[in-house]
């Protein structure tokens, strides 16, 4: 079978997302994970702090950017000014 | 002076005679003998061949020099400046082998220079050793940068130069005043706490953050890091800044302030680093984000706080000198390094990419890659200390540099869903699976397996080496499920947004906007109206000088020529000027 992007893809899906899900809910069941705060017992809550964050990080550095992105001459052009 | 050489004075001097060798290829021995000459004073000073080491934090004190009424000493030899000097030694002989290929024999003396001087800097044991040291590594630092040669590099070579300075300025008198009130001259424990009297250890605070690069002083690193030689540079990311954080640990562990500093840090470098189309930026903006790390590591203060900074320090030279080797080989072999005109190289740099990903993999605290560890360490003094803010942001900057690191550099330099480079790089590329030259596959190789034994098996020597005592187990079943999730789920997110990620052709902003852009306005200021009125005033003195002298030499005519007002106040200024020059000569 020839690895294509579709086939890693789908296989990061079942077996990355899916089966990290599984076995997250397994460990706690099984009261294998000992944590220091409440909330990180929470069920797939490491799942949620790496979507999350990593949203939070593209989407409100593409909003910081309004404000801080300019031309690459920028300082150039100040200079000459 | 004693028996002991010291290792960081012996490279230093050693690197002037380099320019002397004639023949290239003994030059190029020398410069790895060099430095393993001074690995193996390391070497012979852990096995006690100079005297034991005591348990830190008592040291061996060697090469003590008296200077006025004061003693200078050299040579502190304790656990936490051996474990430094290590790293400082065996990184600069992997960016050596890296840069053996570089013809400009002034670059290696420079280099050898910022090396021995940084370790001299982390041997030193009062507070002006210390700084004469770190004033060597900024000079050295700043050829570093301008060997680039462009007009770009010049330019952030001073303003890295003035960043330094101020720091530099910050340090001495926040030490001359520390050494005028208590007499002691000892880079050492600092008092801490809030008020006038403290004011000596704001400015030494000061000057040690704007070293290590902390957050809102970070902005001379991306911009140094980004414009200087190729392979120079690499010297500079990996000594500059860890020596300003180990006077920090040194001096100022426990401040609460930077533990809050140092989660600033880390946060904020990765906002701006989203922004980035430099690959080389985008490093410097995960240097200054685990130097948030290594700060917070400071601020925390508990032996497990202090060890997962020394430790995330010695993980991090290792890691960054990989990460900024892989964007420097691009960089050399294509001529850019900028996502916008990179993609589709892995068809011809495969083991670059490789060896770079392993880097990528331990700054993100992959498990089983060094940064894993020593990130951990951190991450559990933070959770100890029951701080959920700093434990919740710690991983958050986790999360942003696997999203950066591990996806998207690689993504853009090596892949952007293409098989080819676009044409104007393709034509600098042979057909072959690799293009890197081998010294810079072999300069990768050393940190690359360091980052994997240091991961798989910390316990020996790294744990050992550490100044305090470890029983810290990293590959606990929480700890490897928990990161590995995260990961998964970064990727994620990654992909969805992965449009966003993509490098544009822009430039961002960074705190260095508040004195660049003034600053600009200044000099024009300086050089349009000021010149203005300083050329006016130039005119007006020399009419008022041609009417004096006029008026002096035929007093009659001067004022039958000149209306009579005008007259009277020229000679009521000649009078003022005649009185004030009689005044200023007899004061004198």
């Amino acid at each position: 079978m020839k690895i294509t992007k579709e086939l890693l893809m789908k296989l990061y899906y079942i077996f990355g997302v899916g089966g990290s899900l599984v076995i997250g809910f397994l460990l706690l069941y099984f009261d294998k994970l000992h944590y220091h705060f409440a909330f990180q017992y929470i069920p797939g809550f490491f799942a949620i702090c790496g979507f999350v964050f990593c949203s939070i990080l593209i989407l409100g550095a593409k909003l910081l950017g309004i404000w801080l992105v300019r031309p690459v001459d920028y300082y150039e052009k100040r200079r000459r000014q | 002076m004693g028996d002991w050489i010291h290792p960081g004075v012996l490279i230093m001097l050693g690197a002037f005679l380099v320019p002397f060798l004639g023949n290239r290829k003994v030059k190029q021995v020398y410069l790895i003998l060099l430095p393993s000459a001074g690995l193996v004073i390391l070497l012979l000073t852990s096995m006690g061949f100079f005297g034991a080491i005591p348990a830190f934090p008592g040291a061996l004190h060697k090469w003590r020099i008296p200077f006025l009424h004061y003693t200078l000493e050299l040579g502190r030899i304790d656990k936490m400046s051996m474990i430094f000097a290590y790293v400082y030694v065996v990184i600069g002989i992997a960016m050596l082998i890296f840069a053996l290929r570089e013809k400009n024999d002034w670059e290696h003396v420079s280099a050898l220079i910022h090396i021995g001087s940084s370790v001299s800097a982390i041997f030193a044991r009062d507070l002006f050793t210390y700084i004469f040291f770190v004033e060597i590594a900024t000079w050295s630092a700043v050829f570093l940068i301008w060997f680039r040669g462009t007009k770009t590099s010049k330019a952030s070579g001073f303003r890295y130069f003035l960043w330094h300075v101020v720091a530099g300025g910050f340090l001495l008198a926040g030490s001359i005043m520390h050494v005028q009130t208590t007499g002691s001259i000892y880079l050492d424990l600092m008092p801490w706490g809030w008020g006038w009297p403290y004011l000596a250890y704001y400015f030494m605070m000061i000057g040690f953050l704007i070293d290590a690069g902390s957050f809102p002083v970070h902005s001379w690193l991306p911009d140094a890091y980004s414009t200087g030689g190729v392979t120079s540079v690499l010297y500079v990311t990996a000594f500059s800044t860890k020596t300003g954080i180990y006077g920090l640990v040194r001096c100022f562990p426990g401040v609460e302030l930077l533990m809050w500093l140092g989660v600033v840090t880390a946060v904020v470098a990765l906002f701006l680093a989203v922004l980035e189309n430099d690959a080389r930026r985008l490093c410097g903006y995960h240097i200054i984000s685990q130097d948030g790390y290594m700060i917070c590591g400071v601020g925390i203060g508990t032996y497990l706080g202090i060890l997962g900074c020394v430790s995330h320090i010695i993980s991090h030279i290792i890691y960054s000198c990989l990460l900024l080797m892989g964007a420097s080989t691009v960089l050399s072999v294509t001529g850019t390094c900028k996502f916008t005109n990179t993609g589709g190289l892995y068809k011809y740099m495969r083991i670059s990419f490789w060896l770079y990903l392993i880097g990528g993999f331990s700054i993100s605290g992959m498990p089983y890659f060094n940064g894993f560890v020593s990130k951990s360490m951190t991450i559990e003094a933070a959770e100890l200390i029951h701080q959920p803010i700093v434990y919740l942001l710690l991983e958050g900057a986790t999360v942003g540099t696997f999203l950066h690191t591990a996806v998207k550099l690689p993504y853009n330099l090596w892949f952007q869903g293409r098989d080819e480079p676009p044409a104007d790089i393709r034509v600098k590329l042979k057909d072959k699976p690799e293009n890197t030259p081998i010294n810079m596959l072999i300069g990768m190789t050393i940190p690359a397996f360091l980052c994997v034994y240091m991961g798989v098996y910390p316990y020996y020597p790294f744990y050992e080496m550490l100044p305090y005592p470890v029983d810290f187990v990293p590959y606990t079943i929480t700890r490897v499920f928990s990161i590995s999730q995260m990961f998964v789920f970064t990727f994620l997110a990654a992909w969805y947004l992965r449009t966003l990620i993509r490098g544009t052709p822009t430039y961002t902003l960074d705190s260095d906007w508040l004195g660049r852009v003034p600053g600009y306005a200044l000099v024009s200021f300086c050089r349009g109206p000021l010149m203005a009125f300083g050329a006016f005033l130039d005119r007006s003195m020399l009419k008022v000088a041609d009417v004096a002298i006029t008026a002096v030499r035929n007093p009659g005519i001067a004022l039958k020529m000149t209306p009579s007002a005008i007259g009277a106040g020229v000679t009521i200024i000649v009078v003022i000027f005649s009185l004030l020059a009689a005044i200023l000569m007899k004061g004198i």
